[in-house]
């Protein structure tokens, strides 16, 4: 036995008689391909993010003096080791592989698909054209069950490159290997047909068979030749980088590439969600309310919008738009315009549009989606730590000893990003999961606590007890970094595990145990969602996570951090571009003097000094007729602001709606005038995830009929209200941007082209981007963090006899966001095609009704239908419903009462009672 | 892109198959806590006790359905293809489709091995399937460890050897299935372990599961090692014609314990994982209750089931079962004294290398140098007296066939298998050859664990070279190409040897240079030796 040269320095040993330097942990293989020795090989994955396998064979080489021949995609070299990839006994070997695994295929079909051609031409290159040995296999049948994924296993080689993407990589373990010997298959779950498995559909097994045997839907017979572009995922925030394969202005497929946010893994919506950008009712032209047409929510119900529509020029579609937005400022005032921008918008598409509103309007009332999302942990964040953004990407979870995921579900919602916690976890970091439901990373956790819903501050105020009163606070870290620690161990003193322990539903000394694995962590991260912001105690929940940080000094270093994950795309980048009613660009307060006359004189105008309203306090001025003109891009509050029927009645009430968008939205079945603009696809942009990584999203693909690019729109519009904008593309915009953003002042649009992502805060060119912030203080007074206690508060609305069961709402892993986009790309549709009503299994018992029957559900604001599904990761006395799906549109039900800072409404959380249909 | 489901509707359930309630129920009050008390809870998931939850669930219901399996992953927080993975790698595991009708909660298998074939086993087989096989699960088993009172069979969990058609008869009918328990263990004296490491190098002892290594070597490793290291007891004793760890395990099971104890010390480990292999039940409980009593300081004893996987005789193999994977072997290095179960340090014996440290520890590496490196030969086929002979190393093959009585009545010695199924078949002309490491090897076999099978006129040693090749082939793990396809081809090969003897030597040197264990490497082995080593006048 030799230790192999693993981490001292390099290694030198000679390979095919020249003495050449391994790197440190290199293979024999990697270090040849390093040296444009080529060696063969099929089971080592597709990228260096998999482990070889070493089961192939196909990659053998002599090494002198060893009985047999090494796998030189496993073996590592040691000094002076004498290696040859050329002899004959060598290469007979490696051909006599190919040749067995030839045997029992069928003929090579082509394909468009360029991944499953890799098997073939590694052959051809190999020159083995045929096998000696006769066929034995079977005839099998091709599974063709699943809407996104063809398999025909007679292609299949058992290199299982499959199952490493599945198991490691992805790590959902949905794909094995049973049986052995020549009988050992491919398997999904436990031989189940691949759509009637636990499959969920990432496709990262389609991306790393080499053979074909599992495809596409589609591409098993197609053969177009097809041209590619390096872009973006378009869905959440974790910033996939992805390449599509584009023929005859169409997307064939797509790949992900190794960016440093998914490392190529993609996740159902972003490998196969794309063709959204083609369905039929896509808008290709401008439409105009016909006149006197009434705007009637009642057409919500099954009606048909189009029918209020009248088809219009650009030109007039335009003047219309911009004359009353014009008239409605002059005869109500600055403040009776809004506008809401997207969190699916490109930076400079925000940019332009909080722009747009500011200086055209003077008013403040400009917000998007994030007043849904983590306007409440930006509060706290704010107020805690000085910035709202993550202090760390998520990715750091591999770093981390630690992970604590609460009221997050990323397996559904950040699925790539759930693949590096499962990892860490995988590789010995442990895992905390806290949500009233369980979820895909529940069995991961090594400790899943599914505590009371809306009892957050309770379980974490008692957390924090433990770890103040056994002492388990890192008093350096408090002493250098930290104000309030008094204070706040005193308020602390109340919350003890034995008696939050029947207000949370989590008994005292799993609180403790968690309190104390937490505390003893080297190194600890924090992930949240939904399930901490949108509650009227939003804030709160997200104060408390900031105290387990700042307590335990978590934060400031590689592994440990605040990391709320973002839901859309450009989230981040939306915020941070001033989307959003009290922040100019780059958080300046637009009450803060000095920082308001930074953007006057940049922008040549005067703005005005009071923060805006935020999204629902909009719809509540509409409603009062406070707000009478509103400019929507690209967001859907008829669906997604809660308490529909009050949000879709105050939209009616405008008098002037503008609804920018591919589609014609809930939202924009109110307009005056809709713009038919471009999806993602269809467009450059740059785009900031989760991580603060800012991306180049790129078009792909021409917009359909007489849509137009959205930073068209926005400056035709602002042409007409008198700006003399002359912006000639994204860059042009982006770079405007980096002159008033000093967080962004390094990344240049070259540098973003050349390095495909920039981490903000990046300073000056020559600086790379800060991944982790405030290992040197926070930005606040004296550089000190802000503990700030929390109490207990009931939720805004609590279930009573008649309205006994909890209404939860959010995302599904196909539907994402109001499901505008999902709904209509075909693969995600046909996997959750209508919206169900999830109960526990017992209470569909205890109510006799079998899953799947139909059910109304009621709270105190409306009323909608569906069908039930019985899942056992809902608790008793819960529902879960999805708020994606127009006909049960679950925001019909949900409470808006608002979190006090964040101006949040409390989705997670409202009484609903159930009753058979 | 439309989909294939007929109906368009709200999944009623989430994705996949879901455990129903009294599934949940069954399989959860089979599940046994851990040596700490853990079902699979918080701290290990239990999957490296995977093996033994699905013995529980086996033995309860004689098959696992899937509504077991994927109730098992659900306790476990594993996947069900995590589980379907190991539950349909292991040939004891019956694991039974949706909507499948179960087979009957009784298996009997009966050996398939070279000496009970040569005692009758296929006519017993074919015998007991038409009799009993609407009552019970008939299928033929790889080599059980009684190739010295042939024919064997396996009732549920109890050894029948010799096994006859009226014995099967009466034990089905009173359904006496349960292991035949053997007597409580003496109690074993850990107090006081005699120094070993000088004289264990002295000696030389070999590695005696069949690589032969040397066992001092192998402890060398463990000076540099981290604490966790552990020691794991090899008894998954599968080469076919190999009884004699079986032997020892009955005859002086003290012996090896102290031999384990010995080492466990020496080696300053924390855990010992005893391997057993499932058709060794028998002795599972004596050793279990013996490790209950048997205290030393700081090392936990756990002792698991094998379950019906010959490859799990291979020490990475091994190791992942001992993890609750599939019995793959792993690609080395690096070595398991570097990173074996679980990534710790790891060094796995034999039971009769244990047993023989013991041995050396008791009584000097010079007695053991003396009596000229004994060692326990396994003895079967066609003489007289089949059995476990403990001999020199350097006894030679005509030496040992007289030390079992010479040939059986009316059988003329032809041939013989110095080492298994592994070792190759060679004419009795080489019946002077010892049977010891490195002899054989120059003939391209070798003795491995020292089992000697006898071959006479009676036996056509082309049909034992078949029967060891579709044994390959039912045992390869799968893994690598060589193995998992070679093994496959090379028994259609072997219908016509002479017209393919270019492409069986070119495949044997494939599956030799490029497998990845010693099962791949050594399947060629039977055919080789008969087309280079027999004449017309050997068979």
């Amino acid at each position: 036995m030799s230790a192999p040269g693993t981490d001292t320095g390099t290694v030198t040993f000679t390979l095919n008689g020249q003495q050449v330097e391994a790197q440190p942990g290199e293979t024999i293989r990697r270090c040849a391909k390093r040296l444009s020795i080529d060696i063969p090989g099929i089971c080592s994955g597709i990228n260096p993010h998999y482990s070889a396998d070493g089961s192939c064979r196909l990659c053998m080489v002599e090494v002198e003096g060893e009985r047999t021949l090494a796998a030189s995609c496993k073996r590592q070299p040691t000094p002076g080791m004498v290696v040859t990839t050329t002899s004959e006994r060598a290469e007979t070997s490696r051909k006599m592989v190919m040749e067995l695994l030839r045997a029992d295929r069928p003929e090579f079909t082509d394909s468009t698909y360029l991944p499953a051609h890799r098997f073939h031409d590694l052959g051809k290159r190999m020159d083995v054209k045929d096998s000696r040995f006769a066929s034995l296999a079977a005839a099998s049948l091709p599974d063709t069950s699943h809407p996104a994924i063809d398999v025909d296993m007679t292609k299949c080689i058992l290199c299982t490159n499959c199952v490493r993407a599945c198991q490691d990589i992805q790590s959902n373990a949905v794909i094995g290997i049973a049986g052995r010997g020549h009988k050992a298959r491919i398997v999904f779950d436990q031989d189940d047909a691949l759509g009637f498995s636990s499959c969920v559909a990432c496709g990262e097994c389609v991306q790393a068979c080499p053979t074909g045997a599992l495809l596409p839907k589609g591409l098993a017979t197609e053969t177009v030749e097809t041209h590619k572009v390096d872009s973006l995922c378009p869905y959440c925030g974790v910033g996939c980088q992805v390449r599509y394969h584009v023929a005859d202005d169409r997307i064939v497929y797509t790949e992900g590439r190794d960016g440093p946010a998914n490392l190529s893994r993609l996740c159902v919506k972003g490998r196969f969600g794309h063709d959204y950008t083609r369905h039929p009712d896509r808008l290709t032209k401008p439409l105009i309310r016909i006149d006197g047409m009434p705007k009637d929510p009642a057409i919500l119900n099954g009606g048909d919008p189009r029918s209020q529509f009248r088809e219009a020029t650009w030109e007039e579609a335009l003047n219309r738009a911009a004359a009353c937005l014009e008239m409605n400022r002059e005869q109500f005032g600055s403040d009776a315009i809004a506008g809401f921008g997207s969190a699916k918008g490109s930076n400079e598409e925000a940019y332009l549009f909080q722009k747009l509103i500011r200086t055209a309007f003077k008013t403040n009332n400009v917000d998007h989606c994030t007043r849904l999302c983590h306007a409440s942990s930006v509060a706290a964040l704010m107020e805690g730590i000085g910035s709202g953004a993550v202090t760390a990407p998520f990715t750091d979870a591999e770093k981390s000893d630690v992970i604590l995921v609460i009221g997050a579900r990323p397996s559904q919602n950040h699925p790539v990003a759930s693949t590096f916690i499962k990892a860490a976890k995988r590789d010995g970091a442990k895992l905390i999961v806290m949500d009233p439901r369980g979820q895909a990373l529940s069995r991961h956790a090594d400790h899943m606590m599914q505590f009371t819903p809306g009892a957050d501050v309770a379980l974490l105020n008692a957390i924090l007890n433990v770890i103040v009163t056994e002492d388990l606070v890192d008093h350096d870290f408090v002493a250098d970094m930290v104000n309030g620690y008094d204070a706040f161990a005193q308020h602390i003193q109340a919350y003890p595990p034995d008696r939050m322990a029947a207000v949370c539903g989590i008994d005292a000394e799993t609180i403790r145990t968690v309190a104390r694995t937490f505390a003893a962590a080297d190194r600890a991260i924090i992930f949240w969602g939904m399930g901490i912001s949108q509650h009227t105690h939003g804030t709160d929940n997200a104060r408390c996570l900031i105290a387990l940080t700042l307590l335990t000094g978590n934060i400031g270093r590689p592994g440990t951090g605040l990391h709320p994950l973002r839901g859309q795309n450009n989230v981040q980048g939306a915020s941070d571009a001033g989307l959003i009613p009290m922040m100019l660009p780059d958080y300046t307060s637009v009450s803060d003097n000095i920082g308001r006359a930074r953007f006057e004189e940049a922008w040549q105008v005067d703005l005005n000094p009071t923060p805006g309203l935020t999204v629902v306090e909009i719809m509540h001025a509409a409603l009062a007729r406070d707000i009478r003109a509103m400019y929507i891009m690209g967001e859907n509050p008829a669906m997604s602001d809660p308490d529909l029927n009050k949000a879709r009645a105050a939209l009616a009430s405008l008098d002037h709606l503008v609804v920018q968008d591919i589609f014609l939205t809930e939202t924009a079945a109110f307009a005056d005038v809709i713009l038919p603009a471009t999806s993602f696809y269809e467009k450059n942009g740059s785009f900031t995830n989760s991580n603060r990584q800012v991306q180049l999203g790129r078009k792909v693909v021409e917009p359909p009929g007489d849509a137009r690019a959205d930073l068209w729109v926005i400056q035709q519009i602002a042409k007409r209200l008198g700006l003399d904008w002359h912006y000639e593309n994204a860059a042009h915009v982006f770079e405007e941007m980096r002159l008033v953003m000093p967080s962004h002042a390094g990344i240049s649009h070259l540098r973003l082209r050349r390095d495909g992502t920039l981490t903000y805060p990046c300073l000056s060119d020559d600086q790379p981007g800060q991944e982790i912030l405030f290992g040197e203080g926070f930005p606040m007074t004296a550089g000190k963090g802000q503990l700030v206690p929390a109490h207990p508060t009931p939720p805004n609305e609590e279930t009573d006899g008649e309205y006994p069961f909890v209404l939860t709402t959010g995302r599904l892993l196909e539907h994402w966001h109001t499901g505008a986009m999902t709904r209509r790309a075909s693969v995600l549709d046909a996997l959750e095609p209508f919206p169900a009503i999830a109960l526990n299994p017992h209470e569909l018992d205890r109510m006799g009704l079998n899953p799947g029957d139909t059910v109304r559900l009621t709270s105190r604001r409306g009323t909608l239908s569906a069908a039930t599904r019985a899942d056992r990761d809902v608790p008793r006395g819960v529902v879960f419903l999805p708020f994606a799906f127009h006909e049960a549109a679950a925001n019909l039900l949900t409470n808006p009462a608002l979190d006090p800072f964040g101006k949040i409404a409390e989705l997670k959380y409202c009484a609903v009672k159930i009753e058979k249909a | 892109m439309a989909s294939n489901r007929q109906t368009r509707s709200a999944r009623p359930h989430p994705k996949g198959r879901q455990p129903g309630d009294a599934e949940l129920a069954a399989v959860g009050e089979l599940l046994q806590p851990d040596d700490t008390g853990n079902i699979g809870g918080v701290h290990d998931r239990g999957r490296d006790r995977l093996i033994e939850h699905l013995h529980s669930v086996n033995d309860r219901f004689g098959h696992l359905s899937a509504g077991h399996i994927s109730a098992l992953a659900h306790h476990l927080g594993l996947s069900q293809a995590d589980v379907y993975e190991t539950a349909t790698f292991y040939a004891h595991f019956t694991t039974v489709a949706d909507g499948k009708a179960p087979p009957p909660s009784i298996t009997l298998r009966i050996c398939d091995g070279p000496a009970c074939r040569m005692a009758g086993a296929k006519t017993l087989l074919k015998n007991a399937l038409s009799a009993f096989g609407d009552q019970v699960q008939v299928l033929p088993a790889p080599c059980q460890g009684a190739c010295d009172t042939p024919p064997s069979a396996i009732l549920g969990q109890q050894r029948m050897a010799p096994a006859d058609m009226p014995a099967l008869e009466i034990h089905i009918a009173e359904n006496d299935t349960a292991p035949l328990k053997r007597p409580k263990l003496d109690k074993i004296d850990v107090s006081d372990a005699p120094a070993i490491r000088n004289k264990l190098e002295q000696a030389g002892l070999r590695g005696m599961g069949g690589a032969g290594f040397s066992a001092a070597r192998k402890w060398a490793f463990f000076d540099t090692a981290s604490p966790d290291r552990v020691l794991v007891v090899n008894a998954d004793e599968g080469e076919p014609g190999t009884f004699k760890d079986r032997f020892l395990l009955e005859s002086e099971p003290e012996k090896v314990l102290r031999g384990i104890c010995i080492a466990a010390q020496a080696l300053r480990v924390q855990d010992v994982f005893f391997y057993l292999r499932d058709e060794y039940l028998h002795v599972h409980h004596a050793l279990a209750e013996a490790f209950k009593t048997t205290a030393l300081d700081g090392v936990t004893f756990h002792l698991r089931r094998g379950a019906g996987a010959y490859i799990c005789g291979e020490e990475t193999a091994l190791l992942n079962s001992l993890e609750g994977k599939r019995g793959q072997p792993r690609n080395r290095p690096p070595y398991p004294a570097q990173s074996g179960y679980k990534g710790r340090p790891t060094i796995t014996h034999n039971v009769e290398t244990l047993y023989w440290i013991a041995d050396i520890a008791e009584r000097g590496a010079e007695t053991y140098l003396n009596e000229g490196r004994p060692r326990f030969y396994s003895v079967s086929g066609r003489v007289k007296n089949p059995g476990v002979y403990r001999a020199a190393s350097t006894t030679n093959v005509a030496d040992l066939i007289e030390m079992a009585g010479g040939m059986a009545d009316g059988h003329h010695f032809t041939a013989f298998l110095p080492g298994g199924a592994s070792g190759g078949i060679f004419p009795a002309r080489y019946q002077d050859k010892t049977m010891d490491f490195g002899v054989f090897e120059e003939l391209g076999g070798f003795v491995g664990s020292g089992a000697l099978t006898v071959l006479s006129d009676r036996d056509d040693v082309w049909d034992m070279a078949r029967t060891l090749v579709a044994f390959f082939a039912d045992e390869s793990c799968g893994k690598c190409t060589p193995c998992r396809v070679g093994t496959e081809k090379m028994l259609g090969l072997i219908e016509d040897p002479t017209r393919h003897a270019e492409l069986i030597h070119d495949l044997s040197t494939a599956m030799r240079e490029a497998s990845i264990c010693g099962l791949g490497q050594a399947a060629p082995n039977p055919v080789l030796s008969l087309l280079n080593h027999f004449g017309e006048a050997d068979t």
